[in-house]
């Protein structure tokens, strides 16, 4: 249905194999803990309504731009009197306030996240796995995995010996901050040093969504080609990092280094640019050493 | 699927500012950079707004170019393909505007007059 990504309606969120809703979590103020627990069924229905409605869709579309478009502009008088009412609001409003509350619980605990953002196979798994091997101290390290639908993913970074929470989204092509919210009740936020959030693989859809990161990396691989920047500016424009990986393929792939960096520069003048090999073990001490810093500099920004 | 979860949000955003009174014309300013598709959006509403106030509302899809300041002679230019200045050929501007993604208004049934009316 999405052209884009490939992606359908939203399923049912799953975190660590459970109803998103089911999930304690310290940032989420439940409406009110009475003997009813059937909330979730609201949202179930929802979605169920959404997957029927579905086909008609195509059908009922193209008339209703045509006749809409017209009578419109014309004939006020002849229809209901009608009130214009300013709203000027966000639509990523709801998102936003909820990532804010995120970034606020994360920075009273000086937790560092990233939120690492890429297509489908840019090698995201392998270059956080490798990450968390490198920094060692992995009982330190929390992965927040979002995957349609396979954890596959999760089970990797597991073996590495972080806590790794998998959400598994059903169809939806991104994660958002109260799922975010929702998936810290599985992990102990306060034994923790980073946080990495592994995001759905896509490059248009997650980079709307602020998680409440502290921050934002995408992820450009060699195979990908140079102009990726140009073609999804919105999640290139919004990162704090861009890195570029598998750079041992880049003979291999023709990767244009050159044109590439420009065109991160053209879209992005303020990111930090890292070039790595996770596989290879290439340019990885750069990028840990960059972790490093910024986890100690929130350290030292809360015990002074 | 994000514009689903967004068009979700403007339902709920329209049809909590007008809960009563069914919504003829939602007025939506969208960025250049928003990463927002139009059409996409289009495609998710009818669905969405199935039995709500915003029901058979008309969307009117303001678009906002990408403005650019450009970071050595400031010159403000719209975004092109190779976000350059036109001027100084600098690259990397601030973007100004364009990335915003808003509910502007919606036009609603008026009650005051058909009270008035009657």
């Amino acid at each position: 249905m999405c052209e884009e990504c490939g992606c359908g309606l939203p399923g049912p969120t799953r975190i660590d194999g459970k109803p998103a809703a089911d999930v304690v979590s310290p940032l989420i103020v439940e409406p009110k803990p009475s003997g009813n627990l059937h909330h979730e069924h609201v949202h179930e229905h929802t979605h169920g309504d959404h997957t029927h409605e579905h086909p008609h869709v195509h059908d009922h579309d193209h008339p209703h731009t045509h006749t809409h478009e017209h009578p419109h502009g014309h004939d006020h008088e002849d229809e209901t009197p009608r009130q214009t009412i300013q709203l000027h609001q966000s639509v990523f409003a709801a998102n936003d306030r909820l990532a804010e509350r995120n970034r606020g619980f994360f920075s009273a605990l000086g937790l560092l996240v990233l939120n690492v953002l890429s297509s489908p196979g840019s090698g995201k798994t392998t270059l956080v796995q490798k990450t968390i091997e490198k920094l060692g101290q992995p009982d330190r390290i929390g992965v927040i995995v979002g995957d349609l639908e396979t954890d596959n993913d999760a089970r990797r970074l597991r073996a590495s010996g972080a806590n790794v929470v998998q959400i598994t989204t059903g169809t939806l092509c991104h994660l958002d901050a109260e799922m975010i919210a929702r998936a810290m009740g599985n992990l102990n936020a306060r034994e923790l040093d980073m946080l990495f959030i592994e995001n759905v693989g896509n490059l248009v859809c997650p980079s709307s969504f602020d998680l409440g990161e502290g921050v934002r990396i995408a992820i450009l691989s060699v195979t990908e080609g140079e102009d990726k920047p140009l073609k999804y500016p919105p999640l290139f424009h919004s990162a704090d990092v861009v890195i570029i990986s598998k750079s041992d393929l880049a003979v291999a792939a023709e990767f244009d280094r050159e044109t590439a960096l420009l065109n991160i520069t053209r879209v992005n003048p303020r990111a930090r640019v890292f070039e790595v090999s996770a596989k290879k073990d290439q340019g990885m001490d750069a990028w840990c050493d960059y972790l490093k810093e910024l986890r100690a500099a929130l350290g030292a920004a809360l015990h002074p | 699927m994000h514009e689903l979860a967004i068009t979700q949000n403007i339902v709920a955003l329209v049809v909590n500012a007008s809960p009563h009174r069914p919504i003829k014309v939602i007025t939506l300013k969208v960025g250049e950079l928003s990463g927002v598709q139009e059409e996409a959006i289009r495609f998710c509403f009818d669905v969405v707004s199935k039995r709500t106030m915003a029901e058979g509302a008309r969307l009117d899809i303001v678009p906002v170019p990408a403005l650019l300041r450009c970071r050595k002679c400031f010159l403000e230019f719209l975004l092109n393909d190779k976000w350059a200045c036109p001027s100084c050929a600098a690259i990397g501007g601030d973007v100004l505007s364009g990335k915003e993604f808003f509910v502007e208004s919606i036009e609603v049934e008026d009650e005051r007059e058909e009270n008035a009316l009657g």
